[in-house]
């Protein structure tokens, strides 16, 4: 099929055997690729039984079929497993350059199983393949790793790899790829998923063509939205998504003080706005990307350093917010930490800021933390903690596995502080500044993310007509969430899978748009409900496979503080998002029955029976 | 009405806040021209704020809508200026 290479790599650590595969057409139409695709796979090979760190849970790398093509910011892909965090379903999606280096390799995706018996990485290089000994860098952090492959390989080879928090299987670890450009599959410890398996990176590159149906039908429509992307997004170019954080502390959407507090004066300290005039040096486009929202920052002020990837909004909410740093220097050198380590920045946030609530009302104390005052606002006590959390000493080894672990490790009080979803911590977009994004959370597949269903976006600037969104949104509305909050997991899904980066809405490029593309690159003629009914069946596979893992209505809910306590002050101050009747809305709309599962007919629907 | 500026439009603009009075109700977008036609500031970034509005900067209206361009606002209504929120 136009728009795929054909291949998918499977690779047995255990034995070492390696072996090229097809995927059926049927999978690629009904499932299009990276997500979808990573998921129908995970279910038929995997199941929902399986050990996250044992031989059997797959570690899926998947591409789509857009990854490597010319469309305005396709250069990505995704990577599948269950969560060893969550113990459900668990993806995370990175820009950069790593998806279209494997997709000019000769492949579609990897999909890979056992446990190797010494450190190993994958070496595909334009269509060969080899497991290669990794004990040299086992131990090396991801800014190393990457050095030490362009040294060793040459330039056109990327990649991706874990650091020493992968290594040693901490739940907050995150695979890391373009090494100190940093760009991340950040959530759910897939990273550790990869340190069980004892692989260290995978390295790969080629200069295989991928076939496309229509280029210059795809050239046409690039050149025709192109001006508008750029112009709207000019705002991402010069400040990162980094330059939301005033307006996101204004209009009560940031967290603050492990989410106590409704406003912030440290705001403007960490702000994009702050960052270009002090400490930017350069600006990061992932591969086909026209907005160029990444930050690269360097500096050396003898107490804090860094160079490389810049802390996005998400890093500074939840280490500044919501830990109370106000040092951007501070956080722009813990970013770097986490990355080179390989560490969700937005659950090492979370985690720390319940620590310090914790130290704060006495349910842990210096003993504890080995003689750290974890005081609110203290950027040295944090860079220690994510040290810790790493390397698993100290009351990081307690730490590193999450808030849902430290709640019942601590017990009392402690479950107050911990603020997740399913396991995974809450990240910086407050669902009381956003009431579907209350809903969302509740319902994403892969615990608490802003991505899965993206709703803010409808309730900020975008509009997406062919669902019905002729307008903006209003953010506190009460009812009218159901089924737009089905049909945006349903849309996020689509772009999870053909691979493209949601930040494109932003350009004003809508769903047609999308379709159009995707017609281009595969030939496939399909109408937009066809398109939308293959994003139902990819988010529905996904909630099955939930239901498998014992995941259901119960588990769709919110932390309390966010669910019962209103934000005291600012933008948002005083609403709560009405999580019970938006879920009611949202099963009717799903076709769900009332404990959270997919009914039959709504699964025969689908062609998921 | 009372303007409130945030960073980095305080910068910009070396002040906090405006008072302007408004006669009528008037839409979002006749209060962006008005701004524009306040402060040669707001007339250099036209394009990216008043053109292409909300994408080069938003208004907060009496401290919790994001203000759409047709809305309609009046003297009892507050406004702020924050940077657009888009990504993250």
């Amino acid at each position: 099929m136009w728009g795929y290479t054909g291949k998918i790599l499977r690779v047995d650590l255990s034995t070492g055997e390696m072996n090229t595969d097809t995927l059926p057409e049927k999978t690629l139409r009904d499932y299009i690729g990276g997500s979808g695709v990573g998921t129908r796979i995970l279910m038929d090979e995997a199941g929902a039984d399986v050990d996250p760190f044992g031989p059997d849970n797959l570690l899926i790398f998947m591409t789509g079929p857009l990854t490597g093509t010319a469309v305005p910011t396709s250069g990505r892909h995704e990577v599948v497993a269950k969560s060893p965090l969550t113990g459900g379903f668990g993806e995370g999606d990175a820009g950069g350059t790593w998806g279209t280096a494997l997709k000019k390799a000769g492949f579609d995706g990897i999909v890979i199983k056992g446990i190797s018996p010494k450190p190993a990485y994958l070496l595909i290089d334009d269509g060969s393949f080899s497991l290669q000994d990794a004990s040299l860098i086992w131990g090396q952090d991801t800014y190393e790793t990457e050095k030490y492959f362009k040294a060793k390989y040459g330039s056109y080879l990327e990649t991706s790899c874990i650091g020493v928090a992968g290594e040693n299987l901490v739940k907050l670890a995150s695979i890391l790829h373009n090494g100190k450009d940093a760009r991340a599959v950040g959530r759910g410890g897939l990273g550790a998923v990869m340190g069980s398996k004892r692989l260290k990176a995978i390295v790969a590159g080629g200069r295989q063509d991928i076939p496309v149906f229509a280029p210059l039908e795809i050239k046409k429509s690039i050149v025709a939205l192109a001006p508008t992307i750029v112009k709207n997004t000019k705002a991402m170019k010069d400040f990162g998504t980094a330059g939301t954080v005033i307006g996101c502390e204004k209009i009560g959407d940031l967290p603050i003080r492990n989410w106590r507090d409704g406003s912030w004066t440290g705001a403007k300290e960490i702000s994009g706005q702050k960052m270009t005039s002090t400490i930017l040096s350069g600006r990061y486009f992932c591969k086909s990307c026209i907005i160029g929202c990444g930050r690269e920052v360097k500096f050396d002020n003898g107490r804090y350093r860094a160079d490389g990837a810049g802390p996005e909004y998400e890093t500074l909410g939840m280490l500044g917010g919501s830990c109370m740093v106000e040092d951007l220097e501070a956080i722009a050198y813990a970013n770097e930490l986490c990355n080179r380590y390989g560490l969700d920045t937005i659950s090492v946030g979370s985690v720390i800021a319940m620590a310090m609530e914790l130290y704060e009302n006495g349910l842990i104390n210096e003993q504890d933390t080995g003689g750290i005052a974890l005081d609110w606002g203290n950027a040295e006590a944090m860079l220690e903690l994510i040290r810790q959390i790493a390397e698993g000493t100290g009351i990081g080894k307690l730490l590193g596995n999450g808030v849902r672990y430290v709640a019942n490790e601590i017990g009392g009080k402690a479950a107050e502080y911990a603020i997740h979803v399913k396991g995974l911590e809450v990240p910086a977009h407050d669902p009381r500044a956003y009431n579907s994004m209350g809903l969302g959370y509740a319902t994403s597949n892969r615990g608490a993310c802003h991505l899965q269903g993206d709703s803010y976006i409808t309730e900020k600037v975008v509009v997406i007509p062919e669902i019905g969104i002729m307008k903006p949104l209003d953010r506190f509305r009460t009812d009218n969430h159901g089924k737009i909050q089905a049909d945006l997991q349903n849309i996020m899904c689509l772009m999870d899978s053909l691979k493209i980066c949601k930040f494109i809405f932003f350009g004003g490029v809508n769903l047609t748009n999308i379709l159009d593309w995707y017609k281009y690159v595969t030939g496939l003629d399909i109408e937009l409900q066809e398109f939308l009914l293959i994003g139902e069946r990819i988010f529905n596979l996904k909630r099955l496979y939930n239901n498998m893992c014992g995941i259901t209505k119960k588990d769709d809910t919110l932390p309390e503080r966010l669910l019962k306590q209103p934000r005291p002050d600012g933008g948002a101050a005083g609403n709560l998002p009405p999580l019970e009747s938006m879920l009611e809305e949202y099963y009717s709309a799903r076709g769900w029955d009332e404990n959270g599962r997919p009914a039959q007919e709504t699964l025969m629907r689908l062609g998921l029976e | 009405m009372k303007v409130t500026f945030h960073e980095p439009f305080t910068e910009k603009l070396n002040c906090r806040e405006w008072e302007l009075e408004i006669k009528t109700r008037i839409p979002v977008k006749r209060l962006l021209e008005i701004m524009a036609e306040q402060h040669p500031y707001f007339n250099t970034i036209r394009d990216e704020f008043i053109e292409i509005y909300p994408y080069g900067g938003m208004l907060l209206l009496n401290k919790r809508n994001i203000a759409r361009i047709d809305d309609y606002i009046d003297n009892t209504d507050s406004v702020e200026v924050i940077p657009p929120i888009m990504g993250g």
